[in-house]
């Protein structure tokens, strides 16, 4: 008989967690040894809370039902992140889990409203009030999508706003019963062997941990991925100058929103996460342009519910590790890099790792080609995460100097070319590898009231006042749809209302996606 | 945009290009003209379309139906391709009947290690129907099936020229012709008119090139290219056929009167009568046509307003991969984002690096039959059994996947998201599916049916 394949896990944070989670629902037992090792000692990060709706496929894949995963983790419904300063001081978007009214005569919806608003159409209204999501984030209300294209209710989907102890803690008990081993104890040195593989984790009690395939959840530490294999790392302080974040939790909202709140301060953002039984509350900051303390008094007066602990502090560098995949370990979580916590996409990052892992999933030795396809996989996650979190600070116009800063910096090619091509036309082009699509550039976009030079060249052949009237009635149409459902927070306390559960999309924006 | 639309070339890829256009945009009152120059390269006389080609129809509003009657058409549901003794199916659609059917290819690789006599293509609705001559649109009523019967067609070049020709006609497009054509730019590169033979002078918005051949300052290859018309008539075989040879690939497209053979061979060192009689020797054939055609080895289709979207789809345009096909995308692609300027540089650039992507995912299929392992997408096959993911359809899943494990890539490495299903689950998983297709195709009409209906829909 094969001797088992030894996995250590060394971390218990939401990657750890998560990590364990799926390869313990997937790798049978009689071939592999799942260990996970955490300290107590030094705790987890603590932070991570709002999600996007890829979460949903997550936790179907390892088998969590989702009213036991909304009671156990607190969790409320998200459709969207409200952007509110953005832009200009008084800016005020959504970037929805959704997308916004329907392709028209073969073009596409935004072109059409672009049009219309150079028109100077007199009724025409926000391009956010042409999205379901947006009107039911707006509005208070939730109720499932559905996965008959035909129905508007197909173009959004839905994530949540957890508590990232617990959902920890969930995963944990998942992961136990699946036959994972859970050490609590500092790792305090690292055995390699001769060709540079991990070989041992020990423990300062003593114990020593023998693997042949090492995950790196250790958090911001990168203990084995960075302190160890020294692999180096892409710092984009230069784009994302946020390095600082404090973070604070106030008693609940009795009607918490379905969506994420950030608001842009004076060098920075502050981030609100309504959960059922208490609010997630924090500032991320660029520390050259604001002190601590101002921080502090920012984050403070910005509450809409009493503190209910002392802000934690969290430091950070944005950036990424060169690789995620180097000898025998792979980084997965704030190991494997940091992009602040704008769109939410860290838990996103983690999952997208853990299951390229299984597709790729090495024998023992590692081979080259899955490390290599890992790594050219969860760089171009990234790449495509970091442009879109970038375009939020280049399309500011407000006048603090950490803004203006932000305005005038230099930017990557890839996402310079993006922007340049909708100024000029208006259009986007999709990509189909990595994440958000044409509806989340567009929201960023249009939130910023970004104007293209030009439009489409065959709008000029439509009649304004029909195309008004088709506006009209959609909007209506979507008004009585979100008039008929449910407020959030009563589907929170009765879940009977939430409508009937449908297969989760593996898109942003639902079914239609 | 003030100015018109003016398409340029000859033969079946102008007149593609030209209806794609000009229906496209007919609703928003676009002219279009359509300047017919002499054709530099012989085209071939049968071509094989993709899926895409049943799609643009229907966007076309151009009935199957007289596509198949004008061109001579028979359906395609793949290629069944040989090398010496092996023979596998290349089908179109996706392996079994669910195509979001999750780690579907991979029990069937799994299968295929545990039963080393037992074959892919029993778990693809495409191969057993081909195999069998048979083949059916998919019904109304199974919207399902569709993707996995995805099917394209073997037409004649000129027929289906001819056939698009009157389609263009009738949509109102300007049709002009010339021996020879001066391109006149104005100072910022831009294609300001065109200069006909006649002296006369068609200003121009944006100019779609047709053009397949290369121009001088264009880097190209040459290319010895053989075909062989045969009369004998396939009509049970609705797929081509694939064969390799000493020095690459031979294919043959069946057609509703005799099919047509091609091959070519891009190495300069080729003993070509080599290769005639090996050709001779394959397919019974003695009258074979050979001809050397410079092929453009790579374009950046937009620049400016010059839209050289032959050249680009030339460059790809070979017996395994049609370059009406590139055509059709470029097209497309181009008409998503149709500008309101003359000069758009950033959305020019952004369109040359897509199309970058899709030319690169052809060459890579193309490359995978000469040396699959000296390829990325073969290595990443053969270690895991996984096809790499694509930014574009240029290649079908199940083209990927049915020519890799057919040049008989196994993979070193089994999947860890079936491992903790038994051999025998996934077993079982499998012959249920394979029962599901032997009864559908038990129930498919042959092609001969399925053609013969077609051709007396459109008689009545
Ligand atoms: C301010 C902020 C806000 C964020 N908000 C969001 C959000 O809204 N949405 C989102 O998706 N993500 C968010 N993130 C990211 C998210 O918090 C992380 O991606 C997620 O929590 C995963 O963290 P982790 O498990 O990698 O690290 P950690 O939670 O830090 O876990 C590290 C683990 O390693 C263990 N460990 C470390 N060193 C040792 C050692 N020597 N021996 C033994 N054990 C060790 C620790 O005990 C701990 O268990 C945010 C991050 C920050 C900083």
């Amino acid at each position: 008989m094969e001797a088992k394949q030894r996995i250590v896990i060394l971390g218990g944070g939401t990657a750890g967690w998560m990590t364990a989670a799926a390869l313990s629902r997937y790798l049978p037992q009689h071939g592999y040894n799942i260990q996970l090792i955490e300290s107590a000692q030094i705790g987890t990060v603590g932070v991570g809370e709002a999600t996007i709706p890829h979460i949903r496929q997550f936790n179907q894949w390892v088998g969590l039902d989702e009213t036991e995963f909304m009671q156990a983790t607190g969790a409320s419904y998200k459709l969207a992140i409200r952007f509110r300063g953005w832009g200009q001081a008084n800016s005020d978007y959504y970037h929805p889990f959704g997308l916004s009214g329907e392709d028209l005569y073969g073009l596409p919806f935004h072109q059409h409203w672009l049009w219309l608003q150079q028109q100077k159409a007199a009724r025409l209204e926000d391009y956010g009030q042409y999205s379901l999501a947006v009107l039911m984030a707006q509005q208070g209300k939730f109720s499932r999508p559905v996965a008959d294209l035909k129905d508007p209710a197909s173009a959004f989907n839905y994530a949540y706003h957890l508590d990232a102890t617990l959902y920890a803690a969930l995963l944990r008990q998942h992961s136990i019963t699946q036959g994972v081993e859970w050490l609590d104890g500092k790792v305090t040195a690292v055995a390699q062997h001769n060709n540079g593989d991990i070989a041992q984790l020990i423990l300062e009690d003593g114990r020593q941990i023998d693997g042949d395939l090492f995950i790196d959840c250790s958090g911001f530490s990168a203990l084995l991925i960075d302190k160890t294999l020294q692999t180096g790392y892409d710092n984009w302080q230069h784009w994302l100058p946020c390095d600082k974040a404090l973070a604070v939790p106030s008693e609940k909202d009795p009607t918490p929103p379905s969506y994420t709140s950030s608001k842009a301060i004076a060098a920075g953002w502050q981030w609100r996460i309504p959960l059922q039984h208490r609010t997630g509350n924090g500032v991320v900051y660029c520390s050259s342009y604001l002190t601590d303390s101002a921080a502090e008094q920012e984050l403070m007066a910005g509450l809409e519910e009493k503190a209910l602990a002392p802000a934690r502090a969290l430091r950070f560098v944005t950036g990424r590790r060169k690789q995620s995949w180097v000898k025998n370990c792979i980084a997965i979580g704030l190991s494997s890099g940091f992009l602040e916590p704008l769109e939410s996409t860290s838990l996103y990052l983690v999952q997208i790792a853990i299951e390229s892992l299984l597709q790729y999933f090495p024998s023992n030795p590692v081979g080259d080609i899955e490390r290599e396809l890992f790594n050219q996989k969860m760089q171009l996650e990234y790449l495509r995460v970091r442009d879109l979190l970038i375009l939020h600070y280049k399309l500011n116009s407000r006048p603090e100097p950490f803004w203006q800063y932000c305005a005038q910096m230099a930017i990557p090619d890839s996402l310079a070319q993006r922007l340049e091509m909708f100024k000029e036309t208006g259009h986007l082009l999709e990509y189909r590898q990595g994440l958000f699509q044409p509806a989340s550039w567009l929201a960023l976009y249009l939130g910023h009231g970004l104007q293209p030079q030009q439009l489409d060249a065959r709008l000029g052949a439509l009649d304004p006042n029909q195309l008004q009237s088709w506006f009209s009635s959609y909007q209506h149409q979507l008004q009585q749809m979100v008039n008929a459902m449910p407020d959030h927070h009563q589907v929170l306390q009765h879940t009977e209302l939430v409508g009937a559960a449908v297969a989760p999309a593996f898109s942003l924006y639902g079914h239609r996606g | 945009m003030q100015q018109p639309l003016v398409l340029i070339g000859h033969g079946l890829w102008l007149q593609m290009a030209t209806a794609i256009v000009a229906r496209h945009l007919q609703p928003f009152g676009y002219r279009c003209i359509a300047l017919e120059l002499p054709a530099k390269i012989k085209e071939p006389a049968a071509v094989a379309c993709g899926p895409e080609l049943a799609t643009l129809c229907q966007m076309l509003g151009l009935p199957l139906q007289l596509v198949l009657a004008k061109a001579q058409a028979t359906f395609s549901l793949g290629s069944q391709y040989q090398s010496g003794e092996n023979r596998w199916f290349v089908p179109f659609g996706h392996y079994g009947l669910n195509g979001s059917a999750v780690e579907f290819e991979q029990a069937i690789l799994q299968l295929l290690q545990q039963e080393p006599d037992s074959k892919a293509e029993l778990f693809s609705i495409a191969a057993q129907a081909a195999h069998q001559g048979k083949f059916a649109l998919a019904p109304a009523n199974r919207p399902d099936l569709a993707e996995a019967l995805s099917y394209g067609l073997h037409l004649q070049s000129a027929e289906f020229a001819a056939c698009l020709k009157h389609f263009n006609q009738q949509l109102g497009v300007t049709f002009l012709s010339s021996q020879t054509v001066e391109i006149d730019y104005s100072a910022q590169g831009q294609i300001s008119s065109l200069q006909l033979d006649n002296g006369a002078v068609i200003p121009v918005g944006y100019c779609l090139d047709c053009r397949a051949e290369p121009t001088a300052d264009e880097a190209s290859r040459t290319v010895q290219l053989f075909s062989a018309q045969d009369t004998t008539v396939l009509l049970q075989q609705p797929y081509s056929s694939v064969i390799q040879t000493s020095w690459g690939w031979l294919v043959r497209l069946p057609l509703q009167q005799g099919s047509h053979w091609f091959s070519q061979c891009t190495d300069p060192t080729a003993d070509l009568p080599k290769i005639k009689h090996e050709l001779q020797q394959l397919t019974g054939q003695t009258d074979w046509q050979n001809y050397t055609k410079q092929q453009p080895v790579e374009c950046q289709p937009w620049q400016h307003n010059h839209l050289r979207f032959g050249q680009a789809a030339a460059a790809l345009d070979c017996p395994l991969y049609n370059g009406l096909t590139a055509l059709q995308y470029l097209l497309i692609r181009w008409l998503d984002l149709l500008p309101n300027q003359s000069s758009c540089p950033a959305t020019a650039l952004m369109y040359n690096q897509h199309w970058q992507q899709y030319q690169s995912e052809v060459q890579d299929f193309l490359h995978l039959h000469q040396q699959p392992l000296a390829t990325k997408t073969g290595q990443a096959f053969a270690r895991l059994g996984r096809v790499l993911s694509t930014e574009t359809d240029a290649i079908k899943a199940g083209q990927w996947f049915g020519l890799m494990q057919g040049l008989g890539l196994t993979p070193e490495l089994r999947s860890m998201l079936l491992a903790k299903r038994t051999e025998t689950e996934i077993q079982q998983g499998l012959r249920q599916v394979q029962q599901q297709i032997a009864r559908l195709v038990a129930a498919m009409p042959s092609q001969i049916d399925t053609l013969n209906r077609c051709l007396q829909q459109l008689s009545h």
